[in-house]
């Protein structure tokens, strides 16, 4: 864990290109990165890159609501990248394997964190890295707030939660469940026994509405009904139940009762199909689990029989927004309907219970609200201060978690200086549209799918319906992606124009402007080919830097200094690699003793010096595995590398070195990785 | 008359002209040259000596022409620009016109890449045709290429070589226009084979009534197999050998015999076109041909003029 | 621009012979444009040698450096210190930059790491084709812009030789008749009557063949012209 990394100390200056996905991301993620770790099948390497900016992988992977997907540049080639299951297909590996390191206490000072949710212990999480003693507080049996109680199983099940918090708290948090303040303790007590205190409780009330027959039997709330679900104390409330709202709890609470057995559930909202707040991809999904939607009515009075629910009647709905766009609703005068039903769930919205703070110097707003510093997050106590939905209002599970990054930050600053922490805000701009000629020279590959298990099999039980990707698909999904952001900077005091660039890039990007060459972010594929064949080194490509060839060979030279007996080094394309009869990583152990395989997304990025680095790093044989030829991820990349093998060929052979100390093993259907390594070897 | 050439004489009274080439050895053995020489006496007007062929090295031209003289043959000196500089062609060619030789056929030579010397550096100081203007001007003005005043100047019947078959073939009528200007006499031309293209070429000549100064001497070699054709189409700058030629000296029973008549019938057709002066008859390393192919095509005996 | 090639590594080991300390001194200019001696060159160049000795069993310490122009006094002056160390230098600049580090430092051993071939262009990635023969005397007026003296392969300067064919040189597969070129380009221009005309024995005197040549413009000169003529 890097933990000065973590984006505690994110800092983004505006002329930084970042990849759309880190643009739209809350908590700043740069989703490309992991992405391009999962495509080099590095997933150990992936989840500690994601653990860096959110701790909860397993959740969020299955729960987010992906802004980074609606922001990816594939999606003007053709889909976007599946990012989010990317994230969850990293923690399904090894997630499971994740052993946190212990945050080492550095400072003397203690703070309480009130509330589980991703909130409260993401900044839990960052103060315990940042060396102080942390204790959280939760009211109920079990951590993780709305994750655990708001969302079912069968979008996220118990133990991927559980894995997600039992890494957070393996840093050294101390966590008391059942533990409700006011009650239990009180918050004065808190305050008084830590230097400061975050309240991370969230919206834990579920609102109704004053209409007429709201005392009758068969009235629920989704959170409660939720929680209760959870906890298995509640089972089928009705064989046709009303849901009331149209956001994603709406649609979680309709789905829910589907499981439990009832025959009919009829969502009915305020807005169009157009404008409900419930993200499409979960309306889909309740379409098919056979959930009703009826859109546009607002409903009017609970029709009673005999003290129990038996339907509702709706006015028509003429407009949910005013002409500003704020919820204004106008209904029609007349037009009435009637739906039959015999139990009705609320699911219009969330409130705060911070009653715990009467009495104290915390104060609240005429609306029951904290009085809260935007900025600092700090509340009119200067030591106590509020994250998640409680300081900002109904959001997703990341923007919690991007608020707990912040109220950790914002508390230790003001430990540190005793001030409050003024406004941070960074510019976050993600890469514009990638422009049309380079769009033609994308080849255009489809997004996988994510396996699911059938609808009807789904409402027999809470089985999770997301079964995740296969290594392949991932692999392949995560090869999809154009790595925006992470491709060629000139060096403008080495360029000399010598039009290098401008002639190898396959998306003709490249162009001279003035004396030296510019390539435009904006295009950049990060093949790495410009990198690979600028004479003057002038060109550094992210990607390729990222795949850290360099310290590779360094760490080979180490080894192959061990050991004796002839050594090779070879050097694979990820992209073709997924033809060869085995994966890159299951192989990696399985190897001869003295091969060792550096990887990259393309050998296109390899230059003749990398070839000779590991001649020198003391191979007796190198050998290259390019795709086939034919095909390339990038169009020249397996050609160039062909022709660079040819120069180094004839390089070697006139000092020595014989015919076969290079050899070019192109990857096609069925190669065999350890195979091919043991013939090298043996030649 | 421009010179004491026998071979002047003849194109200059309007007789049907026959020149031979003689290939000096690739050593100092005289007898080659006197062998080969002794074939040629009596078939021809006159014999090209060449200068290093295919820039490989062999006798000098003129050493070997005077030997050929004193066989009775009247040699036509060759001189390349390849091998060189103005200060050696003219020095030789004092010495060629005092050793009596009378003929000089003006070349810029095969690029030494083709030869046993593909290392050597080239000269190319002239060009043929800026050697052209020098040797006339040696003759008729009595000047050095640096104007100074030659006492006794070399008399030379000056001829250069021309390749109807060569790129860009538009151009090669104007390009033998440019080697009139600078002095040419007569012309030898590349070996024809394809006639219709040569016919081509003559009328482009005619067209810019070259054949009324310059005499013309087609080229002429028997085949001695179908594979030489192969070979020289494919390998040798400016030949063009159409496929049915090499079809019928595949098909041909006796491959020489069927070269010569292939000879006899290239002259026949030849003499046919307009402002054909003559003909030049190359037989490779096969000098023993010519006057077979001469007597066959009624050119014996050959006019004394 | 100069263009050059590596010099086989072969080569360069043979001369090097027992020097174990090199540095590779690497050109900014033309050299790095050609892939024959900019920075990465030289880097392989130096790990290719570094091989290459290591196959003999000998251990060489190989550093590596730059020079923005190598044929600058000014430019190769900052490279004393790392010079002086070393037990030999390679230099991977034209045969001017090699030059002008053998003249800078008259005690080095400088060792040519390239061969230079020619003044041309880069008509392709990957291939360059000489275009200037520095001849001293530019006929290019009357070519329609292409070169006979560097481009024909005997210099020729009234038409193709019998050896063009196809647009082909004799000489090989590669090399396209600038004749033809020429030939096209002007009658394309409809001034063939340009070419028409003989031109008859070149002044060679202000190519190479007149001797070294040394360019001046007096209006540059800061000692003097006099100072300049009495050297």
């Amino acid at each position: 864990m890097v933990s000065n990394e973590r984006n505690t100390k994110v800092k983004i200056t505006p002329e930084e290109h970042l990849a759309p996905c880190m643009a739209a991301c809350p908590v700043i993620t740069d989703a490309r990165k992991y992405v391009s770790l999962i495509a080099r099948q590095k997933y150990d390497e992936a989840l500690r890159y994601i653990m860096e900016n959110n701790p909860f992988p397993a959740s969020i992977g299955r729960v987010c609501v992906h802004p980074c997907e609606s922001a990816c540049r594939r999606g003007q080639i053709d889909e976007a990248i599946s990012i989010c299951s990317l994230k969850r297909f990293v923690d399904d590996q090894i997630g499971g394997d994740y052993k946190p390191e212990k945050a080492r206490t550095t400072k003397e000072k203690s703070i309480a964190i009130i509330g589980s949710g991703p909130s409260g212990l993401t900044a839990a999480y960052d103060l315990a890295h940042l060396g102080y003693r942390v204790s959280v507080f939760e009211k109920h049996e079990k951590a993780g707030g709305m994750l655990r109680y708001g969302i079912l199983d069968y979008r996220l099940p118990q133990d991927d939660l559980d894995k997600d918090i039992a890494n957070i708290l393996g840093v050294g948090i101390e966590l008391k469940t059942g533990t409700e303040i006011g009650k239990d303790i009180t918050f004065s007590d808190i305050q008084k026994d830590n230097d400061a205190v975050l309240i991370a409780v969230g919206l834990s009330i579920s609102r109704g509405l004053p209409l007429p027959g709201a005392d009758l039997d068969g009235i629920h709330f989704a959170l409660p009904f939720l929680e209760a679900v959870n906890n298995k104390t509640y089972g089928k409330i009705g064989d046709d139940v009303i849901v009331i709202g149209g956001g994603n709890v709406a649609v979680d609470v309709a789905r829910t009762v589907r499981r439990l057995g009832s025959a009919s559930v009829k969502m009915v909202c305020l807005e169009s199909r157009d404008e409900m707040p419930a993200h499409d991809w979960e309306i889909e999904d309740a379409l098919q689990e056979g959930v009703e939607i009826h859109c546009s009515f607002g409903p009017h009075r609970i029709i009673g029989i005999d003290g129990q629910v038996g339907g509702l009647e709706f006015k028509e709905v003429d407009c949910v927004f005013d002409e500003d766009g704020r919820f204004n609703p106008k209904f029609h005068p007349t037009n009435k309907t009637e739906i039959s039903g015999d139990a009705v769930i609320f699911a219009i919205g969330q409130g705060s219970d911070i009653d715990f703070l009467n009495g104290s110097k915390v104060d609240t707003n005429d609306r029951g609200q904290l009085d809260l510093d935007i900025n600092s997050m700090q509340t009119s106590s200067s030591n106590v201060f509020a994250s998640g939905e409680i300081a900002y209002g109904p959001g997703a599970a990341i923007q919690a978690i991007a608020s707990g990054h912040r109220a950790a930050r914002s508390i230790d600053h003001f430990l540190e200086t005793g001030r409050p922490l003024g406004d941070e805000e960074s510019k976050k701009i993600g890469l514009s549209e990638i422009p049309k000629r380079t769009k033609e020279l994308i080849e255009s590959s489809k997004r996988q799918v994510m396996p699911t298990i059938d609808a009807g099999e789904r409402l027999r039980d809470f089985k999770e319906v997301d079964v995740g990707f296969s290594i392949d698909t991932a692999v392949r999904e995560a090869q999809r992606c154009l790595s925006c952001g992470a491709g060629a900077s000139v060096n403008k005091d080495k360029c000399i124009a010598c039009l290098t660039c401008v002639r190898v890039c396959p998306y003709e990007v490249p162009k001279i402007v003035g004396v030296v060459a510019n390539i435009d972010p904006v295009g950049c594929q990060s093949c790495g080919i410009c990198g690979a064949e600028c004479p003057a080194e002038a060109i550094e490509v992210k990607l390729t830097k990222e795949h850290l060839i360099d310290s590779r060979l360094v760490e080979i030279e180490e080894n192959f200094k061990k050991s004796s007996g002839k050594k090779a080094i070879g050097f694979i394309c990820q992209y073709g690699q997924m033809w060869a009869s085995e994966r890159l990583w299951q192989v990696e152990g399985n190897l001869p003793g003295n091969v060792e395989i550096i990887d990259a997304l393309c050998l296109g990025r390899i230059s003749v010096n990398m070839i000779l680095g590991a001649f020198k790093a003391g191979a007796d044989k190198v050998y290259l595995m390019p795709c086939n030829s034919g095909k390339c991820h990038n169009k020249t990349g397996n050609k160039l590398a062909l022709q660079k093998a040819e120069f180094v060929k004839e390089l070697l052979s006139s000092i020595g070195y014989v015919d076969d100390a290079l050899q070019v093993r192109p990857l096609d259907f069925g190669t065999h990785l350890i195979g091919t390594a043991e013939e090298v070897l043996k030649n | 008359m421009k010179s004491k050439s026998n071979l002047e004489k003849v194109l200059s009274s309007r007789k049907f002209a026959v020149t031979a080439e003689l290939g000096p050895p690739k050593s100092a053995d005289a007898n080659v040259v006197r062998t080969k020489a002794a074939y040629l006496k009596g078939a021809c007007d006159a014999v090209n000596i060449t200068d290093c062929q295919t820039a490989i090295v062999r006798m000098s031209s003129i050493s070997a022409g005077v030997i050929a003289s004193q066989e009775g043959l009247e040699p036509v000196i060759q001189m390349t620009c390849r091998d060189r500089n103005r200060i050696g062609i003219q020095s030789d060619l004092l010495g060629a016109a005092a050793l009596g030789l009378q003929n000089l056929l003006c070349l810029t030579g095969d690029h030494q890449s083709f030869g046993n010397h593909p290392q050597s550096k080239n000269v190319h100081d002239l060009d043929s045709i800026s050697l052209l203007d020098m040797v006339r001007n040696m003759r008729d003005k009595k000047i050095f290429q640096c104007a100074e005043e030659i006492e006794v100047e070399p008399r030379f019947f000056i001829g250069a070589a021309a390749s109807p078959f060569s790129d860009p073939l538009e151009f090669r009528a104007l390009r033998l226009k440019k080697k009139y200007d600078a002095g040419a006499d007569f012309i030898q031309t590349q070996i024809v084979y394809n006639l219709e293209k040569f016919s081509l070429w003559m009328k482009m000549v005619r067209e810019l009534g070259l054949e009324r100064n310059l005499y013309i001497l087609a080229g002429i070699t028997p085949p001695k197999s179908a594979g030489m054709l192969k070979y020289m189409k494919k390998f040798v700058p400016g030949q063009d050998v159409p496929d049915e030629l090499i079809s019928r000296m595949e098909s041909a029973k006796d491959p020489e015999e069927e070269g010569i008549k292939v000879a006899v019938e290239m002259i026949e057709k030849v003499r046919q076109i307009e402002g054909i002066a003559g003909v030049h008859i190359m037989a490779i390393e096969w000098e023993e041909a010519v006057s077979e192919i001469a007597n066959r095509a009624g050119l014996l005996p050959r006019p004394i003029v | 621009m100069i263009i050059a090639e590596q010099k086989p590594l072969r080569e360069i080991l043979n001369i090097i012979d027992k020097d174990k300390k090199l540095l590779v001194i690497g050109c900014g200019a033309c050299v790095s444009i050609c892939f024959a001696g900019g920075e990465k060159e030289t880097k392989s160049l130096a790990d290719g040698l570094f091989l290459g000795a290591k196959k003999e069993g000998l251990e060489l310490s190989i550093e590596t450096d730059m020079a923005l122009r190598q044929c600058e006094w000014e430019f190769v002056e900052p490279l004393e210190d790392r010079v002086k160390k070393a037990d030999a230098v390679i230099s991977t600049a034209c045969g001017v930059g090699v030059q002008t580090m053998a003249e800078k430092y008259p005690e080095a051993k400088i060792i040519p790491g390239l061969n230079t071939t020619s003044m041309g262009m880069p008509v392709e990635q990957g291939v360059w084709k000489e275009y200037c023969g520095g001849c001293g005397d530019c006929v290019l007026a009357f070519t329609g812009g292409l070169c006979p003296v560097a481009r024909c392969a005997k210099s020729l300067l009234n038409g193709p030789c019998g050896g063009s064919k196809d647009g082909i040189c004799e000489i090989g597969r590669d090399t396209e008749c600038v004749w033809q070129l020429i030939y096209d380009r002007l009658k394309g221009q409809d001034r063939l009557e340009l070419i028409m005309g003989n031109v008859l024995a070149k002044n060679w005197e202000p190519a190479r063949d007149g001797g070294p040549r040394r360019t001046l413009r007096t209006d540059l000169l800061i000692r003097g012209e006099k100072d300049e003529e009495q050297k």
